[in-house]
């Protein structure tokens, strides 16, 4: 029974989130069925055409019979079509994850190796113009809007310098070099943003780490401060780090919607944005459903190595 | 939201800066030219997608109609190389161009144009519905269509350049996988990426002289103008107004058409009632200070008219309208009995600023003579939602009126003339109008029409929107229709 | 008396602190001389935020001085980070309060304990083990404790693992910073029976710094009493016990219990009254003061400088000389 417990979190976790999308979906105004006719819904002939949207795509039935096919549906793994474009919402995903989480994963990538050198150097001159630089400069990073820095970049890298493409995606097996160079300032904008974040933790854990008695000691015993630094505080410091990065995947998929925007890459964020905007029922929850699924199963992956890299939390 | 607000605080400041920026050279590809669109297309059926966004960028592409528009509007033959029309314009005879083939390699030919039209006509809409007064389709040959309408029609051709001609073996999939008979072919489309055509070598008419058209959804007008300078895309289609202040044109050139027939309207009558009384609309219409929001909200650009036809119809008439007068407006406001301090709602879609200021200007004037406008702005779902059940005390709306003035009668009036504006005479007018096919009679029907327009403002005028696209230097012969339709087939690019 | 192992002269130590701005200033050593003896236990006392810690700390070199000097054998401590620095790590120990935060919580005991053979090359890499083995069982721990981690063991033992990694590079001086504080009575007992067999088999001075008078008296040669960073008195042990001289010894003798019964009931209860003063702004003259019961004129303008009153013992108060 205990050890099913995890499992039975993660469901009431999904059902949770799928009954507020579909809750807050039929709550927010805007008819998708108008949407679908546009403008000129209203004309009276257009009348039947409404009715046979709404029976077409099940929108006219009580919305307590939408939600029980729609929870049947998911049980079933089925994540329905498209209200606008009829395509299966598990092939809209499909080929969009790959887009948000290469740009994800590639931000990561670049950001964590430099936010935790940065972290760990500042923490260790503490009050040095260093350390206060890097400080305001993670701050910076943090509050800089992603959208600015973004058009920022691509007046510089795409207008000015004529290096790398502004925007748009191509498929990493088609063609690599081609993929890097579009991915590229896509990844920059959002790395910054992330840097910005776990500077600051790795630098507090680390300003605290190395206030520990153990580490005063180690210095004590004549350990070196460059292997004090960069294996027992970095152990432990950066430990908790993967909790915090299985946390800010969320924060990521967010700031991911904006950069997809600027950069022009076709990614879950967009798909999402759209399909709100559109009131395409069906894709915002296979989305939202798809996203939550992910960022779960990362968090749990992050709980399981941080376990395992922290004997402490064993018993 | 979010990228709403700091977006006017780009336009100022990424913009300045990348003004001093040099531009790099476009895309080498003279083969390819790529557009930039303010969103995603997701359905591809002409007959069901009545969006301007995609009427002009595909009803000259991937679809043929049996008439269409050049770029001044006059309607010119397509599909049909001639056609006859009857005297009380009831029959209309279409002969059809030799050779013309759709892009599964199907012939064009009657057979198939009628089983389109008649699609349509069961579709129903903006672009189906008049196909529904036809009585009998015929076939006389294998390449003469034959109409015959259920009474007179008068402005049944302009309608047919609504009507894309699909072949019958794609109304199924029509929406995922058009498949028409224009110079271009639909390739491809990745969701929020691309949409991708290419050139149909087997193309009846005059071939485009590059082989690929890719439109990319850009919707934030900041992002689509980076990419064009950057080179990333030679075109975008949708600048809005503010956008098209901004160009830069050492870098990039604005075309515009001849005229412009997107009107601005203000719908003055919502179920809700409010502004039920006429001396009250003609408050709001003489407390309306034409000249400054011509000059804030438009950038002195376009034609404020009183009438709600573009003055390029050959209908439009001249009228005095409501000069701006705090004077006559606060005469009016105690006419219409309403009381002091009233406060009326105006419905904006969020994505057009130039609406908003609008709004902002028509609000100071009106605050002067104790009535409170606000403007509401909203996102299109729930714009629309208010529009179409008329839930409004008034709401801001744009159109692009077709050469026929029944276009604007038939999409922005009918809706009120079955609801709060009641008013007999306007709809006999109306049934003449389409009944009647002399054009000097038409005219004169017309401009009894635009009166009682402007007397009784069911829907007041705001003046015509300036429409353009920006394109890098190195497209050349791209023209705009007074629609605002780029016409891509005839452009080409150049290094 | 035997050979001067640690000789500290004038040394203080400022903190300067930034607080809203504005900077503050803490004397947290004010111009200390003293020295420690070859396999000597010297005490200090005094009360919370007196300058003990940052006293200890000085003695190893973790602590920057402000001014002042200190030799070890005739060598000035060097800086942390310079060559000479590791040399004398091997000489030079300290055990902190806290045993659960004394040990890296991601390595085991036998890491922990390994890592300063390692470190200073005691042994070859095959007898590491060992090594550790014959540590754990010198600190009367179980030999199987090794793999496991910090979470798995008592205060009492941690402490007993933090002192068997002191002593680990067989140093020549280990600063016990209140580390018996944060364990209960039976097991304080145990730490410090412990420390006594430890000394006796080795050649080893200790620097016991603890609130308990009563443990003090118990496991210490020689006391120094501090106040507000500065010496109070300081001198053998049974000599301060018995006649301390300085007011503020004598409060905290007085105030501290005795564990006989029949001399804790006829024990004077002179209370100390009063606050410590704020560090940041120490009253002029004598530090004490502000709560001294027998206080002068020259108190106020003066500060008393330390003289000895007799072989092995010396006092900074006005009132000695008065005598
Ligand atoms: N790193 C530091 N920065 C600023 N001030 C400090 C620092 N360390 C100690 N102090 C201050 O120096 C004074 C002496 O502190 P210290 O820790 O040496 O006292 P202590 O006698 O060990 O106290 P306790 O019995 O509480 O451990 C105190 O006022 C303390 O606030
Ligand atoms: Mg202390």
């Amino acid at each position: 029974m205990r050890k099913l417990a995890p499992y039975f979190r993660f469901l009431v976790i999904l059902w949770v989130v799928v009954t507020v999308v579909f809750v807050s979906l039929r709550l927010t105004p805007g008819d998708p069925a108008l949407l679908l006719l546009g403008p000129t819904a209203g004309r009276q002939d257009t009348a039947e055409r409404l009715a046979d949207i709404r029976e077409r795509y099940g929108l006219n039935r009580p919305i307590i019979i939408q939600y029980g096919i729609y929870l049947s549906d998911i049980v079933t793994a089925d994540l329905g079509k498209s209200n606008r474009s009829e395509r299966r919402v598990s092939e809209l995903v499909k080929t969009a994850a790959p887009v948000t989480i290469s740009l994800i994963l590639l931000s990561m990538l670049l950001a964590i190796p430099i936010s935790i050198y940065l972290g760990l150097t500042a923490a260790q001159k503490r009050e040095r113009p260093y350390d206060r630089s890097v400080r305001t400069l993670a701050t910076l990073a943090m509050a800089t809007p992603s959208f600015w820095v973004g058009l920022l970049l691509v007046n510089f890298f795409s207008i000015r310098l004529g290096l790398l493409p502004p925007s748009g995606y191509i498929k990493l097996f088609v063609d690599p070099i081609g993929y890097f160079s579009h991915m590229m300032l896509p990844v920059v904008t959002l790395a910054l943003y992330l840097i910005g974040t776990l500077t600051r933790f790795v630098y507090t854990e680390t300003a605290d780490t190395l206030e520990q008695d153990y580490i005063r000691v180690s210095r004590a015993m004549g350990i070196s401060s460059k292997r004090i630094l960069f294996q027992f505080v970095a152990r432990n410091s950066l430990t908790p780090m993967i909790i915090i990065v299985g946390v800010e995947v969320g924060t990521l998929i967010g700031g991911a919607v904006i950069v997809e925007e600027v950069f022009g890459l076709p990614g879950l964020g967009r798909l999402l944005l759209n399909a709100v905007l559109g009131r395409d029922y069906p894709v915002v929850q296979g989305t939202v459903l798809s996203i939550t699924v992910v960022v779960i199963l990362l968090n749990i992956l992050a709980e399981f190595v941080y376990k395992l890299l922290n004997p402490r939390s064993k018993i | 939201m979010f990228i709403d607000k700091i977006k006017s605080f780009l336009l100022t400041g990424t913009v300045a800066a990348s003004l001093t920026i040099a531009p790099i050279s476009a895309i080498a590809d003279t083969q390819t030219i790529t557009v930039g669109l303010s969103g995603d297309i997701d359905n591809f059926d002409p007959a069901t997608n009545q969006l301007i966004s995609f009427q002009a960028a595909f009803a000259t592409t991937i679809f043929d109609s049996l008439v269409g528009y050049d770029s001044q509007l006059n309607i010119v033959p397509r599909l049909a190389k001639s056609y006859n029309i009857s005297s009380d314009a009831r029959i209309f005879k279409f002969d059809l161009v030799d050779g013309a083939s759709f892009h599964d390699g199907s012939p064009v030919n009657a057979n198939a144009v009628i089983s389109s039209l008649k699609r349509s006509a069961e579709l129903g809409g903006v672009f189906g519905g008049p196909l529904q007064s036809v009585e009998k389709f015929e076939a006389p040959t294998n390449n003469t269509v034959k109409l015959t309408l259920k009474s007179s029609y008068a402005p049944f051709l302009t309608a047919l350049t609504n009507v894309a001609i699909i072949a019958p073996s794609s109304f199924e999939n029509a929406v995922s996988a058009p498949v028409g008979s224009g110079p271009f072919l639909f390739e491809s489309w990745t969701p929020n990426d691309s949409i991708i055509l290419s050139r149909n070598d087997k193309y009846w008419g005059e071939k485009p002289a590059f082989s690929r058209l890719i439109f990319k959804p850009i919707p934030d007008p900041q992002v689509a103008m980076t990419n064009l300078y950057a080179g990333a895309i030679d075109i975008v289609a949708e600048p809005s107004t503010a956008v098209i202040a901004q160009v830069d044109t050492s870098k990039a050139q604005v075309i515009r058409p001849s005229g412009s027939n997107s009107i601005v309207y203000i719908e003055m009558m919502g179920t809700k009632g409010t502004l039920a009384n006429v001396h009250l609309r003609r408050a709001l219409a003489h407390g309306f200070d034409r000249e400054t929001i011509k000059s804030v909200a438009y950038g002195g650009q376009g034609q404020s008219e009183a009438s709600p036809l573009p003055t390029s119809s050959f209908v439009y008439t001249e009228l005095g309208g409501y000069p701006y007068n705090l004077e006559k407006a606060r005469e009016e406001f105690e006419l219409s009995g309403a009381p002091e301090g009233i406060e009326i709602g105006l419905e904006v879609l969020a994505g057009f600023p130039e609406a908003e200021q609008m709004g902002r200007v028509w609000q100071a004037s009106l605050s002067k003579i104790g009535i409170k406008l606000n403007v509401v702005v909203s996102e299109l779902s729930v714009w629309l939602d208010r529009y179409v059940s008329r839930n409004y005390d008034m709401t801001w709306n744009f159109f692009g009126v077709s050469p026929d003035p029944h276009s604007f009668f038939d999409v922005i009036l009918r809706p009120h003339l079955s609801g709060e504006y009641q008013n007999q005479k306007v709809i006999d007018l109306v049934k003449e109008g389409i009944e009647t096919s002399d054009n000097m009679k038409r005219k004169q029907i017309y401009a009894e029409l635009q009166e009682i327009m402007v007397k009784d403002l069911p829907v007041m005028a705001v003046q015509s929107r300036p429409i353009a696209s920006i394109a890098n230097k190195s497209i050349n012969g791209l023209e705009l229709n007074p629609l605002g339709w780029p016409l891509y087939a005839q452009s080409s690019k150049s290094n | 008396m035997s050979e001067i192992i640690l000789d500290i002269k004038k040394i203080s130590v400022i903190f300067n602190k930034m607080f809203f701005g504005r900077s503050q200033t803490i004397k947290a050593i004010d111009n200390v001389s003293l020295q420690i003896f070859n396999s000597e236990t010297f005490g200090i006392v005094g009360e919370s935020g007196s300058g003990k810690s940052t006293l200890g700390n000085a003695m190893i070199g973790l602590q920057t001085l402000s001014s002042g000097e200190i030799f070890y054998k005739e060598i000035a401590l060097p800086l942390s980070g310079t060559k000479d620095w590791m040399r004398l790590r091997r000489q030079l120990q300290i055990i902190f309060q806290d045993p659960f935060t004394s040990l890296n919580p991601r390595r085991t005991i036998g890491q922990s304990l390994a890592e300063p053979i390692i470190t200073h090359n005691l042994c070859s890499k095959n007898d590491v083990t060992s090594k550790v083995l014959s540590l754990l069982d010198q600190v009367g721990l179980n030999s199987n404790m090794a793999e496991r981690y910090p979470n798995a063991f008592s205060g009492g033992q941690l402490q007993r693992i933090c002192i068997a990694r002191a002593l680990a590079v067989q140093p020549q001086l280990i600063i016990c910073d209140e580390i018996t504080s944060a364990l209960d009575v039976s097991t304080q007992a145990q730490i410090i029976s412990l420390l006594k067999d430890l000394k006796l088999n080795q050649d080893l001075s200790l620097v016991f710094i603890s609130h308990d008078l009563g443990l003090v008296r118990n496991i210490a040669d020689r006391i120094l009493v501090m106040y507000l960073g500065r010496i109070v008195e300081i001198g053998s042990s049974d000599i301060i016990f018995s006649d301390p001289k300085h007011p503020y010894t004598q409060a905290l003798i007085n105030a501290a219990p005795i564990p006989e019964p029949s001399r804790e009931a006829a024990r004077i209860k002179t209370p100390l009254f009063g606050e410590i003063p704020d560090p940041q702004n120490p009253p002029s003259g004598c530090f004490f003061r502000t709560r001294c019961n027998q206080v002068h004129d020259r108190c106020l303008i003066e500060t008393p400088a330390l003289k000895q009153v007799k072989k092995n013992q010396f006092v900074s108060c006005h009132h000695t000389e008065v005598h």
